[in-house]
């Protein structure tokens, strides 16, 4: 029996379908089976950032309303042999085209098939959020080391613990910068864990590469040097139950001589 | 049945007028019955002037069906009234509502942005509350844990109730209809935020609550 996990976040733009194709990415790669399930419809972009939106030919209305079969509708990301899977969203329904019972049906479907079921939801807390959570055993929250993040976070938590899942919400912390957490000007991460009160999954610390990889239809955690990739496995890890410590978020010590005669 | 012995109602002569008592170890019908000679009989000795009677109906609840009945044994003589009708029992659920209004709540767990928390009586809490969070009290709040959110005492209209504790991150505190926005921090454990003579929210020192509001100290006695 396969886990269901939705990635949610309240706040836009904190990274939610790049942390699900992420997370996806590095669970196959530990020879998981996995499914990721894009349900921000209209606005379909997980397909994107994996390289696969030439390959849709049916999406998960099409499934709800009976046009496909699931397995018709389902992508099959070559590069993972047969481990990693993509149901893309519809791009031409309403918003609402979705009911949470539809996801939470389609999830029980993939349970058997597979290990992981990634549920990318959309920014916001309506009922694209509520389709995404129905069919959920537990969340992952990602925020960013911002206040408007951090407190659309809360707000989303409160929800999710309303709704008594199997597993208690994570947290991962996205797109840190170092030097700003360094000379405090961004909240650290004892501090947002603290404040949210929920168990740290992991941090990804801000990377070029990120955004580079994914708009070439790549996911960063193919570079096993690079220090986001790292995060990304690091949470995979963290999913199978192995314990894995938290990375360390020391930037390169610049000693005192060469900080004397390299200012600025 | 030893109904026999027992007067149904028994009526007495008081410095503050008359009173029936109900005698509650009687079965009903026999108060009915009772009730109704004993006004006949009132009526034809004393045959002018209007009579109040103070009703006591012991240990015995009066449904609402009972009282009418009552009521309209009264009604047939137009010069006979019900001052009053007491009992010495209370309904069990409005009891349980008054000791809850009464109530002291301890909350703690952390009230995150949106939620809302909301409570009959006072409360004492010792949890997080978020910025966007809410913590509602009828009665009084008094702050050991982490305030960021809104408070809200007094939140039926009690202009006594009070917020005791620190109050410095809080965003917002209201007392009953009055509201302070928090921009400053200098408020400490033993600030005492509380609504003055003049309806203005004021801060003052916690040692004073005894004196300012006494009644929060001997609360059962109203029950």
């Amino acid at each position: 029996m396969g886990t269901a996990l939705v990635v949610t976040s309240g706040k836009g733009g904190v990274g939610k379908t790049t942390t699900s194709a992420n997370i996806g990415t590095a669970l196959a790669l530990q020879g998981k089976r996995v499914v990721l399930l894009d349900l921000d419809i209209g606005l379909r972009n997980l397909d994107v950032v994996l390289g696969l939106s030439n390959r849709i030919i049916y999406d998960i209305v099409d499934v709800t309303t009976g046009r496909a079969k699931l397995h018709q509708a389902l992508i099959k990301d070559k590069r993972f042999d047969d481990l990693l899977y993509v149901l893309p969203a519809a791009q031409n329904a309403e918003k609402d085209a979705l009911e949470p019972e539809q996801v939470k049906d389609i999830v029980a479907q993939l349970r058997d098939e597979f290990d992981f079921i990634i549920l990318d939801s959309p920014a916001g807390i309506e009922q694209g959020f509520r389709n995404a959570v129905e069919g959920a055993d537990g969340a992952i929250v990602v925020t960013t080391p911002e206040i408007s993040a951090v407190s659309d976070a809360d707000r989303v938590v409160g929800l999710l613990e309303q709704r008594d899942m199997v597993y208690p919400p994570r947290l991962v912390i996205n797109r840190i910068r170092l030097k700003m957490m360094d000379d405090g000007r961004a909240m650290d991460v004892d501090e947002i864990t603290q404040h949210l009160g929920i168990d740290l999954l992991g941090i990804i610390i801000d990377d070029d590469d990120v955004i580079a990889t994914s708009n070439k239809g790549d996911t960063v955690v193919m570079d096993p040097d690079n220090l986001a990739s790292k995060g990304y496995r690091n949470i995979a890890r963290r999913l199978m139950g192995e314990s894995v410590p938290l990375m360390k978020l020391e930037q390169k010590k610049v000693g005192f001589w060469q900080r004397l005669f390299h200012r600025g | 049945m030893r109904g026999e012995s027992v007067d149904a109602v028994i009526l007495k002569g008081r410095k503050d007028g008359f009173e029936l008592q109900l005698t509650d170890t009687a079965a009903w019908d026999a108060i009915l019955t009772d009730l109704d000679a004993l006004l006949q009989k009132l009526a034809s000795d004393a045959p002018e002037g209007n009579v109040e009677f103070k009703l006591l109906s012991g240990n015995r609840l009066l449904t609402a069906d009972q009282q009418t009945q009552i009521q309209r044994l009264f009604d047939r003589f137009g010069r006979f009234e019900i001052k009053s009708l007491t009992a010495n029992v209370e309904d069990p659920s409005a009891f349980k509502a008054k000791l809850l209004a009464q109530a002291t709540h301890i909350v703690g767990g952390i009230v995150r942005s949106g939620q809302s928390l909301e409570f009959h009586g006072d409360v004492v809490f010792v949890g997080t509350l978020h910025v966007s969070g809410t913590l509602k009290a009828t009665g009084s709040i008094f702050v050991l844990g982490h305030v960021e959110g809104l408070l809200i005492a007094g939140a039926a209209g009690d202009t006594s109730a009070v917020i005791a504790g620190d109050i410095s991150h809080a965003g917002q505190i209201r007392i009953a209809d009055t509201v302070e926005i928090i921009d400053k921090n200098d408020y400490s454990a033993d600030t005492l935020s509380y609504i003055n003579d003049l309806h203005i929210l004021e801060h003052g020192h916690v040692a004073d609550l005894s004196k300012m509001r006494p009644k929060l100290f001997r609360k059962l006695e109203d029950l």
